[in-house]
């Protein structure tokens, strides 16, 4: 039973396209009495990208939906059709629904908003229909629990912009703070109820994870209390008891924060995916790419890509590092290249007097046609990768990525060069600012304490030089600061790696990048294998919304510690931002690929575990260094 | 999770709060509107609802006849050419009603009752069926090529047992000459039996020849089935082309419609742009001839 997400939640939606009947009847099958095939579908922004993954424009006309139209655009009175609203239950878009009523723009109404819709709304809801003695119009009101964007089988996100900006703000107000955190809490019991699954959460103490835990403990307790309610498939196992039974199949949440490891989101990346993502800028699974060098036919030949679960090599190759990635792109050219010659071999006509040779051309004509339409689906995919490695390598070449992903590997496994760190900040023409900008605040944090520590002079040489590549030093010292105020943050990080130390032998320098698990895996995995003498299952908090309700966080007895079980499956999610290069770190855990962490227990759950990740938003190191640098000017830097 | 039971508690709140409003009035307020079926709604729609009913009845047909169809049998070949006109016959069919709903959007559209975007959700419409019968269309032509393939291959066999045949008649020719030369050293007075013999052998000749060409109208019969099953399949192949090449009218149309209602925000921008430049130009024209005319009394006052 793996974590099914993201299919999960395309089932909501298409039950949600088809009006939200109890039995969905395809558009084929016939049946006693007609109902309504056709329907247009209003959404506003945000709803647009949590579909835009889960289902394409053209497969929305399979589930009967002839147009689709934002809710903020002028839209004009259609008759004879009813519409289904996919919205965000906000103010603005309750008085934008009532506007439609008044203007009696559909002839019904199928109301489906992305998260539970406060009573408040409600009833305003209903006021601006009865002033448009519209009520009777309105069949349906739904409250789906779908707002987060499911980016892949095991990723998601939810989407809050600046999610970090606000959590880690010190001239924040208070309610801001816990506008934040409400926002991260409604999300993640989204993404609970889409599963139809209360899970066990873990999360470090003190700190916003903390808040986030107990609040959803709440509001989870309280679904799992009403009658009725999304979670009741769960085998509900009676109150306040812990059978091992139920455990098993409850997956844990696990709640990190994102200065639990700010490295991984400011590092250069160098397998596929992540690569795409930071270099290309990848947003919903689409990838622009602008091919010609002259803004005259950039407009001419930008193309987008999608990047999905059924592109066979996509599938196959996220995780592989950039030069294999190249392989395998001129290896299926190639393949594909023989199958064309092959083709071409046996439609090519011989002696058509003979009249063995027409019935084999013509059966060697008809199985070509029959294997014409897979070989262009093949070219199509290859040409894909081949356009986005090529602009990929262009970007590396021009930037010099490899070296700053070189080096920041050295930083991050101890062997840190200072040299060769000052050499690359101060070179003009390698690398973008941003580059420089994430190489000096890693560098900044793995030499912030110990004996390695920067001196004041070093810090002003780093900070020169950064000024003079036109790069912010705002983020800089906006990390700095953190590290002198909570210096256990980075004493902890330092800790992880220095366990990593431990089992790679010194002075042998790992050419391969995956061999070094990123903390947030590191920990989902102990705190999944749950053994005794990790440190995470013992300092980390347990919330339980099925247990009775408890307010300290501390594990019941038997859940932690000798002869616990192990947990199966789990959620990874990072508040404050998260990308792919900590998504396949965490990918790895389910694989079974201990690397250089993990126990006895991890190896008998290899093929059974799944693992989830999902962060607030996925951030490229650009974006995080941009939000660090708006963080380090409001505190004055 | 369903809120429509809150939201309907709600507006019955608010209806009852309206002076004048009887609580039984209020619930039929606020009770949910049934929508009469689609096809009595809009002429549009029962068009859509008729080629609907047609393309379903023909998906199911294909599904009900497909294991017919690929069964091997000794009539199998006239079971299959009937489903296979019977399949054509639909598929015309429901392309003329998709014809026919084509034209009443488009009387709709020059009606002009409906605006940009329900002209556009009829596009839709219309592409949504021409998609389902291209899937329906698509279904049947695989159970073609299996056939195709299958009678390719019965092809190929029947050739390569049709070559050993033509050398059995003269083997028995050779046959019965042994016979004859046998029968020569029984006696002088079997000279009749000899020309007996040799009428029979005569006659073995005869039939060895109608044998030969016997097989070789069979040969000739092939190649022409051969001919036909390849001209079928270029038939078929037409069909999907043609099926296809509405579909992607249709799409461009529907493209075209969703296009204009996104030129009709452009265009209200422009629109208002114009508006405010030519009401500024007009300002300034008045403000020059102001201008002129001062500077004209100026300088007459001047000479004078």
């Amino acid at each position: 039973m793996a974590l099914q997400l993201r299919k999960r939640q395309q089932d909501a939606i298409h039950r949600m396209l088809n009006l939200n009947v109890t039995r969905i009847v395809p558009i084929g099958e016939r049946e006693a009495e007609e109902t309504e095939v056709y329907k247009i579908l209003v959404m506003d922004r945000h709803c647009f990208d949590v579909i835009t993954p889960l289902v394409r424009v053209n497969e929305l006309r399979r589930h009967g939906v002839t147009l689709h139209l934002r809710l903020d655009n002028e839209r004009q009175p259609i008759h004879d059709v009813p519409a289904v609203y996919f919205v965000r239950p906000t103010a603005h878009n309750v008085a934008r629904i009532s506007a439609d009523f008044a203007a009696g723009l559909y002839e019904a109404y199928h109301l489906n908003f992305s998260s539970s819709l406060p009573r408040p709304m409600l009833e305003d809801l209903a006021a601006g229909s009865v002033k448009a003695n519209a009520a009777g119009k309105v069949a349906k009101v739904f409250d789906q629990y779908v707002d987060f964007v499911s980016l892949a089988e095991d990723i998601f996100s939810l989407a809050q912009k600046d999610a970090y900006v606000a959590l880690n703000d010190p001239t924040a107000k208070d309610a801001d703070v816990e506008t934040a955190v409400a926002e991260v809490v409604k999300g993640l019991l989204s993404v609970c109820a889409t599963l139809g699954r209360v899970p066990i959460i873990r999360c470090p103490r003190g700190g916003a994870a903390e808040m986030v835990a107990q609040q959803l403990t709440k509001q989870l307790r309280d679904h799992v209390d009403a009658r009725g309610s999304m979670f009741s498939d769960d085998g509900y196992a009676g109150a306040g008891s812990l059978s091992l039974g139920s455990r098993e199949e409850r997956p844990i949440l696990c709640i990190f924060e994102r200065n639990f490891d700010l490295a991984a989101a400011l590092q250069h990346a160098w397998t596929y995916a992540p690569l795409v993502h930071d270099v290309l800028d990848m947003r919903l699974n689409r990838v622009d790419i602008t091919q010609g060098s002259s803004a005259l036919d950039a407009a001419a030949g930008k193309k987008s890509y999608d990047l999905e679960d059924n592109d066979p090599f996509w599938r196959a190759n996220a995780d592989s590092q950039f030069p294999k990635v190249a392989e395998e792109v001129e290896a299926q050219l190639a393949a594909y290249k023989k199958a064309i010659a092959e083709v071409n071999a046996q439609t090519s006509l011989g002696d058509p007097s003979s009249d063995a040779d027409m019935a084999t051309n013509t059966q060697k004509l008809v199985s070509a046609v029959a294997s014409l339409p897979e070989l262009q689906e093949r070219k199509k995919f290859i040409d894909k990768h081949t356009n986005i490695a090529t602009a990929l390598l262009g970007h590396i070449k021009n930037r010099g990525l490899d070296e700053y992903f070189a080096l920041e590997e050295d930083l991050l496994a101890g062997k840190g060069d200072k040299t060769a760190v000052m050499g690359l900040l101060q070179a003009t023409g390698r690398g973008t600012p941003e580059d420089k900008l994430r190489l000096a605040i890693i560098y900044a944090m793995t030499h912030s304490s110990g004996d390695d520590a920067m001196s004041p002079a070093d810090a002003e040489a780093l900070e020169g030089a950064l000024r003079a590549s036109g790069a912010d030093a705002a983020a800089l010292g906006f990390v700095q600061r953190m590290a002198k105020l909570n210096h256990n943050l980075l004493d902890y990080a330092e800790r992880l790696y220095g366990q990593s130390l431990s089992a790679v032998a010194k002075g042998v320098k790992s050419l391969l990048a995956s061999d070094r698990q990123l903390a947030v895996a590191r920990a989902t995995e102990a705190l999944m294998s749950n053994e005794p003498d990790s440190r995470e299952c013992a300092e980390y908090a347990w919330y339980d919304a099925k247990a009775k309700a408890t307010s300290d966080g501390n594990p019941p007895v038997g859940a932690v510690g000798e002869g616990a079980p192990a947990h199966d499956h789990a959620i990874a999610f990072v508040m404050g931002g998260g990308n792919y290069l900590e998504a396949e770190s965490v990918r790895a855990i389910a694989k079974g690929d201990d690397g250089a962490g993990g126990g006895g227990r991890a190896g008998d759950g290899g093929g059974r575990r799944s693992v989830a990740y999902g962060a607030t938003e996925m951030l490229t190191g650009a974006e995080f260094v941009a939000q660090l640098g708006a963080l380090g000017r409001k505190t004055g830097h | 999770m369903d809120v429509s039971d809150a939201f309907r508690e709600a507006a019955h709140r608010a209806y009852a709060s309206q002076s004048g409003m009887t609580p039984d009035r209020a619930d039929a307020l606020v009770a949910p509107r049934d929508m009469p079926p689609p096809s009595a709604r809009s002429p549009v729609l029962k068009s859509a609802h008729d080629t609907l009913v047609l393309v379903r009845e023909l998906r199911a047909f294909v599904t009900r006849h497909r294991a017919d169809y690929l069964r091997e049998g000794k009539d199998s070949d006239t079971v299959r050419d009937g489903i296979e006109s019977e399949v054509r016959l639909s598929v015309k069919a429901c392309q003329a009603h998709i014809t026919m709903l084509k034209s009443t959007v488009q009387e709709v559209e020059a009606g002009k009752t409906e605006g940009v975007q329900g002209v556009a959700h009829m596009h839709g419409v219309v592409l949504i069926l021409t998609e389902f019968l291209q899937r329906v269309a698509a279904s049947f032509d695989q159970c073609r090529e299996v056939r195709f393939k299958k009678v390719l291959a019965a092809a190929e066999h029947r050739r390569r047992r049709a070559p050993p045949r033509p050398p059995t008649p003269p083997r028995r020719n050779v046959e019965p000459t042994p016979a004859a030369s046998t029968t020569e050293t029984i006696g002088d007075e079997s000279s009749i039996d000899q020309q007996q013999r040799q009428a029979q052998a005569q006659v073995h000749e005869t039939e060895g020849d109608a044998l030969v060409d016997e097989l070789t109208t069979l040969v000739e019969q092939v190649r022409k089935a051969e001919g036909q099953v390849a001209e079928l399949s270029a038939l078929s192949s037409l069909f999907a082309t043609h099926v296809q090449a509405q579909a992607a009218q249709i799409e461009q149309l529907y493209a075209q419609a969703v296009e204009s209602t996104r030129n009709l925000e452009s265009g209200n921008v422009q629109l208002k742009k114009t508006i405010k430049r030519r009401g500024e130009g007009s300002f300034i024209v008045g403000i020059v001839l102001f201008i002129a005319t001062f500077s004209l009394l100026f300088l007459d006052w001047l000479q004078g």
